[in-house]
Order: C-alpha cells, then sequence, then structure tokens
C-alpha cells in the first residue's frame, strides 16, 4: 500500500526529528524608550500564567537592559508620571529575542475628568494623543544568525513629524541602499556583508543627511536604527542590536 | 453519455484528486501564512477552516452543476446552459481578472522564496518574478503547457513536504508560539483572517476545466473534489499550527513573504530551505502554469462565444490560444513586479469569493436535493466578502477603489465595449 509507506516514512522522520525539540531556554526581551516629550517611562510588564510582575525604568531615548523571561503570555502596562498611558499584551516564545519599542509624543494631562478617573479604577488606561502621534509600541524578532553569515540591518520610523526615511549604509566604496519606511514601521531585513561602516538616514524627498551614525556590524548580527527625532537639530539614532557571540547592545 | 467511448488517456480518480489537492496548496499557502497570522494571531488556523468550509461547499457546488451539465468550462458554462449569457460574460470577465491576480501572487511567492535561498535583493526577486512569468508563458506558447503527469507528481511532492513541516512542527507542540511576540487577538478576527487569504482554495476549480478529461467523471468528480478540499482544509490548519510554532508568530508575520521557508530553516537549517525552496519554485511554477494554462483556454471559449473582442480567439501553430495568454501573462508579471504582497492576496480573495457566491447560489437554483449546502455557501461566502470589503476600505482603500472600477466597468460597461469592438458571436448551436 503507498498510502502506508508514505505514513511510515512520516513517521521515521518524525522520530529523526525529535531531539532538535528538546530544549527550551527563556526569551529575551529589551525595552526601548524612544517616546517624546518625557524623561522616563515606566513600564510594568506581568505574566498572566502566574500573575508574576516585574517593573522596569526607562530613559529616554535608549534601549534598556536584555530582561530574560519565561515564554508565555504578557501584560505591558507603560505609565508616564504615574499615569497609565497604554496597556496591552504580547506573548513571547522560547529562546527567542525580541525587541520592543516605545513610541509617540507623551502629553501630560491637563485634565483628569470623572470618566477618566474611573477608567483609571478599572485598569484601563488613558489615551491621550498628540497631532495624532500618540503613544504607541511595536515588537520586532531581534534573534541573531548564523555567526558566520552576514549582518542584519533594518531601520524604524519612529520620529513624530516625518511621513517616510529612507537610507543607506556606506562602507567604503560600497553602498547598501536602505528603502524607505513609514512612520511607526519597520523597514525589510537587509544583508550587510561589511563590518563597519556609516549608517546615513534621511527624510524622503530630501537630498541632505538628517542623521548619521558609525556602526560596526558583527557577523551574524541582527541590528535595527531606531530614528527618533525628524528635527534636524534634534535627530539621532537608537540602536538595538543582538550579536550570536554577546548579547548586549550598543 | 459517451464516456466509456474514449476512455484511455483520461485522469483516473488519484490523478484528479492529486491535482485538485496540488492546484489548492499549489501557491496560495507558501504567501497566505504570513498575512494570516497578522490579522487573526492565534486564531489563524481558525481562518484557514472557516475559508475552507466556504471552499469545501463550493467545491460540492461545482462538482454538481459540472455532472449535471457534463462539460468542461466552470462557472461560465454553469450560466451560459442557464441562458445567463451577459452574466456569464461578466463573470467570465472577473474571473480572467481574478486569474490574473492570482497569477501575480504566485510569480510574487516564486521570486521571493528563490530569492531568499540565494540570499537575493530586490532586483533579484523581481527579475526572478519576471523570469518565470514571461518563461511559462513561452513554455505554453510553445505547445508543452499542460503536462499532467508531471503537474502530478510535482503538487505531490509539494503536499507531502507540507505535510512532513507540519507534522514535524506539531510534534514540537509549542502552543506559546502561537502568539510568540504577537499581541492576541479576539477569536472574532478569525472571519478576517479567512476572508484576507481566501485566495488559498482557489485551485480545485481549474479542474472543472478538465471535466471532459477525467474518467468516469459522473461517479467520482464530485467525492474527489470534495475529499481533496476536505484534506486541503486539514492540510492547511496543520501548516499552521506547525509551521508556527517552529518559527514563531511574529517571525513569520515580519517574513511572511518567505514564512514557510524560515520555519523549515529553523526546523532543520541549510537541509529545510533547500528542500522548501525546491517546493515553493515547483509548487508555484505549476500553480502560474496551470492557471496561465486554463485562463488562456477560458479566455479563447469566451470569446467564441461572443462574450470577448474576437481578438481573443486566436491560436498560434500550436494550437494554443496565444493572445490572451501573452496578455495575462505580461499583466500578471508586471503586477507581481510593482504590488504589495496583502494588495495582491486580499484583491484576488474579494474575485474568488465573489465568484464562488455565484456558483454556489447558481448550484441552489438548479438542483433540487441538499440545496441547504450550497445556500450555506452563500451565505458564509456573502458574509466573508463584506468582512473582506470593509476591512480593504480600512486598510487598502485604493487597490479596492481600483477593483470596483474594473468590477463595474465588466458588469456594465462590458456590452458597450463588446458592442464597439464590433463583436459578433459566431451562432453557436446552444447560444440562446
Amino acid at each position: 500500500m503507498n498510502g502506508a509507506r508514505v505514513l511510515s516514512a512520516l513517521a521515521a522522520l518524525c522520530v529523526l526529528l525529535l531531539p532538535a525539540s528538546a530544549v527550551a531556554a527563556p526569551a529575551e526581551l529589551r525595552l526601548i524608550n524612544l517616546v517624546q516629550q518625557t524623561d522616563t517611562v515606566e513600564v510594568k510588564l506581568c505574566r498572566e500564567a502566574d500573575d508574576a510582575c516585574r517593573t522596569v525604568a526607562l530613559v529616554a531615548d535608549a534601549a534598556g537592559d536584555t530582561l530574560s523571561l519565561q515564554a508565555g503570555l504578557y501584560r505591558f502596562e507603560v505609565r508616564v508620571h504615574g499615569h497609565v498611558t497604554s496597556s496591552f499584551r504580547y506573548g513571547l516564545g522560547d529562546g527567542e529575542s525580541y525587541g520592543l519599542a516605545l513610541y509617540g509624543v507623551y502629553m501630560p494631562p491637563m485634565h483628569q475628568n470623572w470618566l477618566t478617573r474611573v477608567k483609571t479604577v478599572l485598569g484601563g488606561s488613558d489615551r491621550r494623543q498628540v497631532n495624532g502621534y500618540q503613544l504607541g509600541h511595536r515588537m520586532v524578532t531581534m534573534q541573531p544568525g548564523n555567526p558566520s553569515g552576514p549582518a542584519i540591518l533594518r531601520i524604524a520610523n519612529m520620529a513624530p513629524g516625518s511621513v517616510q526615511v529612507s537610507g543607506h549604509f556606506k562602507s567604503g566604496q560600497q553602498s547598501v541602499a536602505l528603502a524607505a519606511v513609514l512612520y511607526a514601521d519597520v523597514g525589510d531585513r537587509v544583508r550587510i556583508n561589511q563590518r563597519d561602516g556609516r549608517l546615513w538616514l534621511r527624510l524622503s524627498g530630501s537630498p541632505l543627511a538628517l542623521v548619521t551614525l558609525q556602526l560596526h556590524l558583527p557577523q551574524g548580527s541582527n541590528t535595527i536604527a531606531y530614528l527618533v527625532s525628524a528635527d534636524p537639530d534634534h535627530a539621532s539614532i537608537v540602536i538595538d542590536q543582538r550579536s550570536p557571540l554577546q548579547a548586549t547592545s550598543k | 453519455m459517451n464516456s466509456s467511448t474514449s476512455d484511455a488517456g483520461k485522469l483516473g480518480a488519484v490523478r484528479v484528486w492529486a491535482l485538485a489537492a496540488g492546484g489548492m496548496v499549489g501557491g496560495g499557502i507558501y504567501v497566505a501564512l504570513g498575512i494570516v497570522i497578522s490579522v487573526a494571531a492565534q486564531w489563524a488556523w481558525l481562518s484557514f477552516v472557516i475559508a475552507g468550509v466556504v471552499a469545501v461547499i463550493s467545491a460540492f457546488s461545482y462538482a454538481r452543476l459540472s455532472v449535471k451539465y457534463g462539460k468542461s468550462g466552470g462557472a461560465f458554462e454553469f450560466l451560459e446552459k442557464m441562458d445567463r449569457d451577459g452574466l456569464a460574460g461578466s463573470l467570465s470577465w472577473l474571473l480572467i481578472l481574478g486569474y490574473i491576480l492570482t497569477i501575480s501572487v504566485y510569480a510574487y511567492a516564486f521570486g521571493h522564496y528563490v530569492a531568499f535561498a540565494f540570499h537575493g535583493g530586490g532586483m533579484m526577486i523581481r527579475g526572478l518574478a519576471l523570469l518565470i512569468g514571461l518563461g511559462l508563458v513561452g513554455l505554453n506558447l510553445a505547445g508543452l503547457g499542460k503536462m499532467t503527469s508531471v503537474e502530478v507528481v510535482i503538487v505531490s511532492g509539494n503536499l507531502l513536504i507540507l505535510v512532513v513541516l507540519a507534522v514535524w512542527g506539531m510534534w514540537h507542540w509549542a502552543p506559546e508560539e502561537l502568539l510568540a511576540g504577537i499581541e492576541p487577538l479576539p477569536a472574532w478576527s478569525a472571519v478576517i483572517g479567512a476572508a484576507a487569504i481566501f485566495i488559498s482554495y482557489e485551485g480545485f476549480q481549474l479542474l472543472t476545466y478538465e471535466y471532459d478529461k477525467v474518467r468516469n467523471a459522473e461517479k467520482i468528480f464530485l467525492p474527489v473534489l470534495v475529499s481533496a478540499a476536505i484534506f486541503v482544509v486539514l492540510v492547511y490548519v496543520a501548516v499552521t499550527l506547525g509551521a508556527t510554532m517552529l518559527a514563531g508568530a511574529l517571525t513569520m508575520v515580519e517574513q511572511k513573504q518567505v514564512a514557510l521557508s524560515v520555519a523549515a530553516t529553523r526546523a532543520a537549517g541549510l537541509p529545510g530551505l533547500v528542500v522548501m525552496t525546491v517546493a515553493a519554485g515547483f509548487a508555484t511554477a505549476a500553480a502560474i502554469n496551470s492557471t496561465l494554462y486554463s485562463t488562456g483556454k477560458l479566455a479563447a471559449r469566451v470569446a467564441q462565444a461572443g462574450e470577448l473582442p474576437q481578438w481573443f480567439d486566436h491560436q498560434n501553430r500550436f494550437d494554443v490560444p496565444d493572445r490572451p495568454m501573452i496578455l495575462v501573462g505580461v499583466i500578471a508579471t508586471a503586477l507581481a513586479i510593482i504590488g504589495s504582497l496583502s494588495s495582491l492576496v486580499e484583491a484576488s480573495s474579494l474575485v474568488f469569493l465573489g465568484t464562488f457566491t455565484v456558483v454556489n447560489l447558481i448550484c441552489w437554483k438548479q438542483m433540487e436535493t441538499a440545496r441547504w449546502v450550497p445556500m450555506a455557501g452563500v451565505v458564509l461566502g456573502t458574509l466573508v466578502a463584506i468582512v473582506l470589503v470593509l476591512r480593504l476600505m480600512l486598510v487598502a482603500p485604493v487597490p479596492l477603489a481600483m477593483l470596483l472600477v474594473l468590477a463595474f466597468l465588466i458588469f456594465i460597461g462590458r456590452p458597450a465595449l463588446l458592442k464597439r469592438a464590433s463583436t459578433e458571436a459566431p451562432d453557436h448551436g446552444d447560444t440562446k
């Protein structure tokens, strides 16, 4: 019977592959604070399975320490100066590396009416927005690649006021283009074979660089360059980099 | 009925089943998985079940109508037999539009999967899409388009590889990966997911164009088509769960263009990547080829009935309808090069949801037994189509507007266009 042969082959394949699925490792999460008009942000994260919580304080325009967390579903609560600005949930997978960027413009609540107080008491969030740039969050995978393979580079546009940001990575005579990225979005993965070079970011349509940064991209590393502000005087880039050999960021 | 007169060389039940199941799995799943996870999160598998129910019912309706009329040709023939020539013409135009979008999705998938294996960038992806689109047009023009035995081998191999990936992933059983890196969504988002990826199930209806090549079709067509559709629903659910458990949900979303290659690489490293690239390359190429071949034949048939300009009814020295094939191939390839994945997939899903709902309606009107089955297809298909229109209004208003304008032109402007093109339908025996 052909069917029986196919089933036997499938079963044999699965038995051979079983050892590959045995080991579980904690998830790694790095929180990145790109929220404008506030110095610090506090994030409380609780694992839903056992309600184990921890709170992390993040300084502005920087990536926090890498958190090692058990896989599962987590509840996140973002607070600025004691006010809950947003709450959301994400799942974290075994052995995965993630970056969670918090972005947008914070506006202190000018007046709390009874409804917002009730919402806060009930665990709701007091969502406010400034010119449409309300606080948001974006999770990305940051799994490093093969230690002997090319580096991965992406750009993320978290600069309120910008429409599209594009760029290129220049190393010696070679230049690799990084396609335009809309606000609150993350660009495609680009493979880079050069170890050192300079990242140039510019607003789409402008011939001038908004900001540049010297980058070191170890083999197999996974890097995201977050553009924080489109203001030429304050434009800066926050880097989150995970390397297969060392799990620290710049 | 004269099926016994020339049964030699006809397709038997096993080959028809393989072509139906393989035709569905041929290209859609390679690009649909990341999209459905981004829309339905942990309920992606349920999206495939919901879309699958509509597909199974539609397979039932297609098969019953094919058996009733005993003729190849699908929805166009069904409507012609019902004396609804105008509607048949409009629907066939809409179907041709759907096939163009489908071919573009498959060419897009081919370019991405093959380029991913070679670390290629945008230029290589476009070059590969161009190569496969125009290459298969050339192959068809040379009369080498329909090689059923080759197709059966390709689709069977593809099915086997996907089943292995699915079993492998589910063996690893890690339900937390279904939400890894993404936000959980409510169960009703599965309906939105179902709407977005309906294209994954369109393949079975290409077999209705081959009905007269099926041995003992009156007996086997219905059970074969329906069982193949049910099997594919199970495969899609298993692949969704298995591949996501291997790679994690966010990885599938971030790399949706090559989601299955990423899952296979996670599972088995380089050998996994090679096997999945070969499977994806051959499966998408076979899907482009069979869709192109069927579209060319459909366009020529519709032109013969006077529902397309006579210009389309032209055959080259290999008896291939060359003009429609070139036109369809070139437009589809161009769309694959310039289009975005989600808008191509969702626009073609809408076209096929519309077509299948019409076929279910025809079946409901024409059949005397088990009429509740096609009616359930009409209700469910309409519901899913409405959800998809609402979603496209929010996330892709421009492609939706273009599609609606084209549909409007097809249903309203087509008669005037045909008149202007001075098309004169030849007086076929069955013209009403």
